[in-house]
């Protein structure tokens, strides 16, 4: 399973709704797909994957996450490097 | 002075929208013209449902000048709750900002109400004058609705007087000074956000900043939100700072001279956060409720250390610690927090049955557990009062209860609280239904958000053969909710639909 297809699967988890198939292309947050609880969610399940918490002050989340498949990139480029 | 024309400018962050005073007297007296055209008259209630926006705070003035009483209505209402709520407080007038759906409109058209769409009235309304009256302090002002929105609304009426008494209360407290540009992101139908938050500033002539409430992509930018308009003051719930610091850079102009901090436990450890990240040590934590117009006591004590259940000084409110005999409790003996206050609510909405069991000679039953110590600081330990904190929102059990009650396939519910990371609570409830059939719980899922706004909707839900009753009939809340947590909740949200499809 590719990181996108795990975060796809992760955010139906969070049970978001009423935006259809969710794709590469999906805005996280322009959308309105994110309620408070499933940012505070993804938020966890971005720092299981990467290993390490996340800091605010070196991470715009609004400019490095904006899409499905931005955020896909933002975990696959932070786990390499934390390896 | 309060209460008159002289107040702060208007700010809304994210559309770049400023009124200044002169703005704000001219719209207000179109307003106010266009009640007078449809005839308000003193004591007429007044549904608004909107908030958090310049319109909001401009439609409030223009019916108090009126001498009308506003009640400020949660937009996430379903129209089965909005029809529920006219029904009982009957309403002359219900204004929204653009047209709502068909369906509110015609229902509350149905009960007599005169609905309003504020964009569509006409601006060339004759000007009414924009001298302000005084207001009299014994007449209705305000109406927030903390339950019972699906079977019996609990409206908590607050007059002029017990709202001036809270501001002044407030103000000799905490002063206006660090208010100067005042932030405030909690909703305008929530007492905390639009009593003590907004009003309280602004009505004292601070600069009133207003965005949108727990919105996710405002809280990741709240330190630049904090730096761009040299923000002073806000007031907060402890959700909104889970969420920010593990999102959003700190702000980095030291603009932000004090914090409040309310409506749900705030912890030690997240204080201390707070404390960090906002750059000030002046986070306060206070304690308040709808029925005292909010904050009657909070952490105005010098060199205080952030510790779990401190709340400080009372602020304009006297306080007793009552044990379970009805004696009064010993210094740092735990016991039910009974409250005095000029700020307390004239009474709950045409109930005065439920007004007495909460208020005596003059003192409120907060239900909250608690105790004060040897310097009179007060602490809270816990609460009597059967109600979910999701994140400084009150949810009221009986309310979902009533609507999943309705639902014919469904037999017995019971829903409850549990612990959250992000909220401290959130709903899960327990469902007997018949058939127990993963459809009959899809059919339910859908009716219940046909009828419950969005943060009343449970968010775990178990299939369990019976929930276990009291021979008086009463469910113990907390006993299911330990069962469930041996359980897993079933899928039922609509990826789960769209799944099983």
């Amino acid at each position: 399973m590719t990181v996108r297809e795990e975060l796809i699967d992760f955010i139906h988890s969070c049970g978001v709704e009423g935006l259809g198939d969710i794709t590469g292309d999906t805005a996280l947050f322009s959308s309105g797909l994110l309620d408070s609880l499933a940012l505070f969610s993804l938020v966890a399940w971005v720092e299981e994957r990467i290993g390490v918490p996340l800091d605010p002050t070196t991470v715009d989340l609004l400019a490095e996450w904006g899409t499905v498949d931005e955020l896909s990139r933002f975990v696959e480029t932070r786990s390499g490097s934390s390896r | 002075m309060i209460l008159g024309p002289r107040v702060g400018d208007l700010i809304e962050p994210l559309t770049g929208r400023r009124w200044g005073r002169e703005t704000i007297g001219e719209r207000c007296a179109r307003r106010v013209a266009a009640y007078q055209a449809n005839g308000l008259r003193p004591g007429d209630r007044v549904f608004i449902h909107f908030g958090n926006t310049c319109e909001f705070f401009v439609e409030l003035l223009a019916v108090w000048q009126l001498g009308g009483c506003v009640a400020p209505i949660d937009p996430r209402l379903t129209p089965f709750e909005v029809e529920m709520l006219s029904r009982w407080a009957r309403p002359r007038f219900a204004v929204w900002v653009e047209a709502p759906d068909d369906a509110v409109m015609s229902a509350v058209r149905g009960l007599g109400v005169t609905a309003l769409v504020a964009s569509e009235e006409r601006a060339t309304a004759a000007a009414a004058s924009a001298e302000w009256r005084p207001l009299s302090l014994d007449r209705d002002a305000l109406i927030l609705f903390t339950s019972g929105t699906t079977g019996s609304p609990k409206g908590v009426v607050h007059t002029h007087g017990s709202l001036r008494a809270r501001w002044m209360s407030l103000y000799e407290a905490l002063g206006a000074a660090a208010m100067r540009r005042t932030l405030s992101l909690l909703p305008t139908h929530f007492g905390h956000g639009l009593i003590c938050n907004a009003l309280f500033p602004w009505l004292f002539e601070q600069d009133l900043y207003i965005g949108p409430p727990f919105k996710p992509d405002l809280l990741t930018r709240l330190g630049l939100l904090i730096d761009e308009h040299q923000i002073t003051f806000l007031s907060s719930v402890p959700a909104m700072w889970r969420l920010a610091i593990k999102t959003s850079r700190p702000p980095r102009t030291e603009s932000l001279r004090r914090v409040v901090c309310g409506s749900a436990p705030l912890t030690g450890a997240l204080w201390k956060d707070v404390q960090s990240w906002a750059g000030t040590g002046e986070v306060l934590n206070a304690y308040g409720i709808t029925e005292t117009a909010s904050w009657l006591a909070g952490t105005t004590v010098d060199g205080f250390v952030p510790e779990d259940g401190l709340i400080g000084r009372p602020w304009g409110a006297a306080v007793k610690i009552i044990g379970g005999g009805g004696e009064m409790c010993r210094i740092g003996e735990p016991g039910r927090i009974w409250v005095k206050t000029a700020a307390l609510m004239r009474g709950y909405l045409d109930r005065d049955d439920l007004t007495r069991e909460v208020v005596s000679d003059g003192w409120f039953a907060t239900g909250d557990i608690g105790y004060v110590d040897d310097r009179g600081l007060l602490y809270l330990r816990g609460r009597e009062r059967e109600e979910i904190n999701k994140g400084g929102v009150k949810v009221y059990p009986d309310d979902i209860d009533a609507v999943l009650e309705r639902f014919p396939a469904i037999v017995d519910t019971c829903s409850f609280g549990y612990e959250d990371p992000l909220y401290g609570e959130n709903v899960g409830i327990a469902v007997v239904a018949s058939p127990a059939t993963a459809a009959t719980l899809a059919d339910a899922y859908e009716w219940a958000r046909r009828h419950l706004a969005v943060h009343q909707m449970p968010v775990r839900w178990y299939l369990v053969e019976q929930i276990p009753r009291t021979a008086r009939g009463k469910v113990n809340r907390t006993s299911v909710a330990g069962h469930c947590a041996a359980l897993t909740p079933i899928r039922i949200g609509a990826s789960a639909i769209r799944a099983s499809q």
